[in-house]
């Protein structure tokens, strides 16, 4: 998945990012308090393929993420670049946003599903309570069979 | 712009680079050390908080193998942090 | 010179305690939310940041869908959630199911991409011997498992006959006590068979697979024949022709038995494409399964002249699946066969069990594969890894090495480890990652690295772009016809197994 695969556009706010070049690879300066280093190693890792990657703390709470390209870059691919490394950057922040905020119940999800696994006959039970009603929901007639209907 | 990444073009010679123990492991620079062996050898000192690595470029013929080796160096060290933070292991 | 400059750029609102647990990620201009237990939804972008704040409303259109899903925290049903995820994942801690033997590496066939580590026709000690062949039958059985598949590859597994014949009749021999869902499949170019064999096949239902890589030209070009003039393609067809006609003879239902057949795209293969989907409709074969060439193995000696890019492999199987999809709007029965699996991870409630896709992957947990000398491997890939002089995933030996002590090797749970996609670096927030599938083993012999960087991995990109097609034209299906045909290539009809004829 690149970068731009995760991006999704749901703007509200404008949010400034300094950013170095230096003709061959670009750095933008990361101010940890605003983006976690789970987001910042998010980002960073979405560019491994098309970029030699590089993370450096400067000072206390900041980080640097230094992308450059493995050839020499087309005018205009370093701006580039550093647009979507910043929206990656974004992208990951709310990954990481939303993650955190619903990994107890996640926790919770898996601990039920393989941790607690009502009796056999259970599940059978479940199971043929959901082909029930996936037999019973079939508006495009799914369920018959290729050589007795049209396709 | 970075000291290290230009000194990462030299084709040859020793390059010494510091690396931030929050992004880079001592396990993963260890493995990435491993997989570019024959072609660079790394020296690792210091850490947890910075490693210093001394670096000697063994085969010319390959190109970037500084950056090659420090993609697969944050590379490890970010699948062995996703792995550490769920408990993963082997 | 370094400049100096600021970039500015929208940043999103979110209310995370509105939210369920989702993953999301662009689908052409729509956003798609996929959940653990594989349900998903497409919405538009500015209803997708309106979820994200908080503010969709119950009044909205996709608001119930979005609920019933667990995408919200507002009335998110745990207990559902994880009854579907248990049955998503039923495959794990259920054991191998599929059990890959190697009954010799002798072929007469040299193909340009062949992986299997083959050796020439006189190479008999690459036979496994009946001695060996009882002791493989009686370590996998032991699996938990209560399906059990043995597939007979090679080499040309039909030169070692009489140990396909023994496999066959020791595990139902066994099976009579062990009382599991039994079947047995042989992987053959047919290029061996004989009418004594063919015959014992169908007698005793072993399921028959062969290669069938398009039209004569393109076939005889992608699997010369060792030593022989005669064409390969004729001798496939007839006897894909011989076969299926057994079966009816036999009374047995023409459309679940008749002989499957892979392909393996090459470069000449793709300046043939629909003449390819063509072939196998007119041959009654209802699964074309589309297969990029492995980069590796013999592979790598003719890739110039074989080989392509995955863009180029990518762009040829979007072709390929909207003329199959085209076929279908007139009523011709077929399907892609790497889109059917994801499918039924898309649009059913289960998970088709495919052991090159699922998280974890089924090398060691899914499917053990056994050497003609009665080696233990995680998968095939293990064997062919260990063919090519490194024995790293080599689990043991028959003769010395107990089911349990191979299924929990340390390799086997480094494998594991390495394609649980919710430890993995960007595979942990993928939207694919419910239907996706990454390979260790692929990735070591890629990179030397099980777990290799995602991003330069051509199996992340190939089954990001498969899928991303599939919800393209799942989100792009006014009328549901599409969802239509899709539905219908998830729909198993099994073939009863281990007809053992005998019982």
């Amino acid at each position: 998945m690149s970068s731009a695969d995760q991006n999704t556009d749901a703007a509200v706010d404008l949010e400034t990012f300094e950013v170095l070049s230096d003709g061959r690879s670009v750095r933008l300066q990361i101010d940890e308090r605003l983006y976690p280093l789970d987001a910042v190693r998010g980002a960073a890792y979405l560019f491994l393929d098309r970029c030699f990657v590089r993370l450096d703390r400067p000072a206390d709470q900041r980080i640097d993420l230094t992308l450059k390209t493995k050839a020499a870059p087309m005018p205009g691919q370093l701006e580039q670049l550093a647009g979507e490394l910043g929206n990656a950057l974004l992208d990951q922040a709310v990954r990481v946003q939303v993650a955190q905020s619903t990994g107890k119940i996640r926790e919770y999800i898996m601990a039920r599903a393989f941790f607690a696994a009502p009796a056999q006959s259970s599940i059978d039970q479940l199971l043929a309570e959901l082909d029930a009603e996936e037999l019973a929901d079939d508006p495009l007639d799914i369920q018959v069979p290729w050589e007795k209907g049209g396709a | 712009m970075s000291p290290d990444a230009r000194a990462a073009d030299a084709p040859t010679g020793a390059v010494t680079l510091d690396l931030h123990g929050d992004f880079y492991s001592a396990a993963g620079i260890d493995e990435a050390a491993a997989a570019y062996a024959g072609l660079l050898m790394v020296e690792r000192s210091g850490g947890p908080t910075l490693h210093r690595l001394a670096l000697r470029v063994e085969d010319a013929e390959v190109d970037d193998l500084v950056d090659h080796f420090l993609n697969h160096a944050l590379h490890a060290s970010v699948t062995a942090a996703r792995r550490g933070a769920l408990g993963a292991t082997a | 010179m370094i400049s100096r400059t600021t970039l500015q750029l929208p940043r999103r609102a979110v209310r995370p305690e509105a939210l369920g647990p989702f993953r999301w990620g662009k689908i052409g201009e729509k956003v798609l939310l996929t959940s653990d237990a594989g349900e998903w939804q497409l919405l538009s972008q500015p209803d997708f940041a309106l979820l994200l704040r908080g503010e969709l409303t119950p009044t909205h259109p996709a608001y119930d869908g979005l609920r019933e899903r667990g995408f919200l925290r507002q009335d998110l049903d745990a207990e559902d959630l994880a009854r579907k995820l248990r049955r998503k994942r039923r495959y794990l801690g259920a054991g191998p199911h599929l059990a890959v033997v190697i009954t010799t590496l002798r072929c007469n066939q040299s193909c340009a991409y062949c992986h299997a580590s083959r050796t020439d026709m006189h190479r008999t000690e690459t036979d496994m011997s009946l001695a060996t062949a009882k002791k493989v039958v009686d370590h996998v059985m032991r699996t938990p498992s209560q399906y059990l598949c043995f597939e007979y590859q090679g080499g040309e597994p039909t030169v070692n006959m009489d140990v396909i014949k023994f496999c066959v009749q020791h595990s139902r021999e066994k099976n009579r006590h062990e009382r599991k869902a039994l079947d047995h499949s042989v992987v053959t170019n047919m290029t061996y068979m004989n009418e004594e064999n063919a015959r014992w096949l169908v007698d005793n239902n072993v399921l028959v697979c062969t290669s069938l890589d398009g039209p004569k030209e393109v076939h005889d070009s992608n699997r010369p024949w060792t030593g022989k003039t005669a064409a390969a393609y004729d001798t496939v067809t007839g006897w894909m022709d011989w076969f299926n006609r057994a079966y009816i003879e036999k009374g047995l239902d023409p459309q679940l038995w008749h002989v499957d057949a892979l392909m393996t795209t090459t470069r000449r293969s793709m300046e043939h494409g629909k003449a390819i989907v063509d072939l196998y409709v007119q041959r009654g074969i209802r699964n074309v399964h589309l297969r990029p060439l492995n980069p590796f193995g013999f592979a790598t000696k003719t890739w110039r002249a074989i080989g392509y890019t995955m863009e180029e492999w990518l762009a040829f199987y979007e072709e390929m699946l909207d003329y199959i999809i085209e076929l279908n709007h007139q009523g011709v029965q077929i399907m892609e066969g790497t889109a059917a699996t994801f499918l039924k991870k898309i649009l059913t409630p289960d998970d088709p069990n495919f052991v090159d896709i699922r998280s974890p992957v089924g090398s060691g947990t899914g499917q053990i594969c056994y050497g003609y000398d009665g080696s233990i491997y995680p998968s095939d890939e293990g064997r062919m890894v260990h063919g090519m002089g490194d024995a790293i995933f080599k689990l043991g030996h028959v003769d010395d090495t107990s089911f349990e002590q191979a299924t929990r090797h340390p390799t086997v749970r480094a494998i594991a480890t390495a394609s649980l996609l919710d430890a993995l670096p960007q595979c942990e927030s993928c939207w694919n990652a419910p239907y996706c599938g990454v390979r260790p083993l692929h990735n070591y012999m890629m990179s030397g690295d099980l777990f290799a960087q995602r991003p330069l991995t051509p199996k992340c990109t190939q089954h990001m772009a498969m899928v991303r097609m599939l919800f393209s034209r799942l989100a792009n299906d006014s009328d549901g016809r599409i969802e239509a045909i899709f539905r219908r290539w998830t729909i198993d009809r099994p073939r009863s197994p281990d007809a053992d004829p005998t019982a």
